[in-house]
């Protein structure tokens, strides 16, 4: 006899009180309704981290990945506009440069990065519209692997 | 451009690179940079063959371009404001579609010359895709009032970008237009990554 059997027929309290509620014949119309009382619970338990991620979110810093090196105009947008959209949501923003390959590196890193709001990617044409192109076997889908938050700025060529 | 190179307009400059088929050199900041293939666009719907000359990087490519060393790039304005002020470079025409507020005498290519040509540079912001969509939302949001704000505005203006804005979506529906505009141009042009 196993520990779990014995526990149930061991302890005569339990017993009585099963006895009382179900009687002999209903144990399995008793396993039911515990299993029906449990689902929305069960249920709530399910959706609760989703929903208390969303509400706490965010509630540590949020890394915004540059595909170029630190000085340049990207960046000097990059870190006028996310220090204060990070300050209105309450948590610093960092930003993360990370240039290379003409902005690959910083875009592969970006579309690997987890979904949870606290990997953001600032680009800038090359990396979403361009290099795609330029790849004999693209490492990455612009259009696929991200989702779009809004446009910032645009500037003209002379 | 630079000064020492005789064409003043677009049309000049269009005569000046038929008289010398894939010898007139350009400049860009790198191979698939956006300054590269905007030149691309332009070679490819006025019918000319310019040769690339790839930088690694926006600073050196002006110093040299400044020097007369590459004779001519597509740059934006800010940077080089200065330099176009005191006539160390020539600015034969403007790349978007609209005139630009700091050279309003300047025409664009496209009325100067080469109907249908527009390439700017822009930035966005993007998540990887499957983050909520309540948390893209309060980013949109927020986001939008930050480049609306005019602490920010003229900064930005500062930098020559002009603060955009807009929807998710809309992002969305440009990011497709501008990706398969420069499909279109990578194709006919043959460029690649080293």
């Amino acid at each position: 006899m196993d520990d779990h059997r014995a526990g149930n027929v061991q302890h005569p309290d339990r017993v009585a009180l099963c006895r009382s509620t179900i009687g002999r014949s209903g144990l399995l119309s008793a396993l039911l309704t515990a299993l029906l009382a449990a689902l929305p619970e069960c249920t709530l338990a399910l959706l609760l981290p989703s929903i208390a991620t969303a509400q706490a979110w965010p509630d540590r810093p949020i890394r915004v990945i540059v595909s170029v090196p630190a000085g340049g105009t990207p960046d000097v947008i990059a870190r006028l506009v996310t220090a204060p959209m990070a300050a209105q949501l309450g948590q610093p923003s960092i930003i993360d440069n990370r240039g290379g390959a003409g902005g690959l590196i910083g875009v592969e890193v970006a579309a690997k990065a987890i979904p949870d709001g606290y990997t953001l990617f600032l680009s800038s044409p090359g990396p979403m519209a361009i290099l795609p192109h330029l790849q004999k076997l693209p490492t990455y889908d612009p259009i696929v692997d991200f989702a779009p938050i809004g446009l910032i700025s645009a500037a003209r060529f002379c | 451009m630079h000064p020492s190179r005789p064409a003043k307009s677009v049309a000049e400059l269009l005569a000046l690179a038929r008289a010398q088929p894939g010898r007139l050199d350009y400049a860009s900041a790198g191979n698939g940079a956006a300054n590269h293939l905007a030149m691309e666009l332009f070679k490819a719907l006025a019918g000319v063959n310019l040769n690339h000359v790839p930088y690694k990087g926006a600073p050196q490519v002006v110093t040299d371009v400044l020097a007369g060393q590459v004779p001519m790039m597509f740059n934006s304005i800010a940077p080089v404001a200065q330099f176009i002020k005191a006539g160390r470079v020539r600015v034969p025409g403007i790349s978007s579609a609209a005139r630009s507020p700091q050279l309003p005498e300047v025409p664009t290519i496209a009325e100067a010359g080469v109907p249908g040509f527009e390439a700017t540079t822009w930035l966005a912001l993007f998540a990887p895709a499957k983050t909520s969509r309540q948390i893209i939302g309060r980013l949109n949001e927020v986001l939008a009032g930050v480049v609306r704000s005019p602490e920010i505005r003229s900064p930005l203006e500062a930098q020559g970008h002009d603060p955009a804005g807009g929807s998710p979506e809309a992002l969305g529906k440009f990011l497709r237009a501008e990706h398969a505009k420069y499909a279109k141009v990578v194709k006919q042009s043959g460029a690649r990554i080293d």
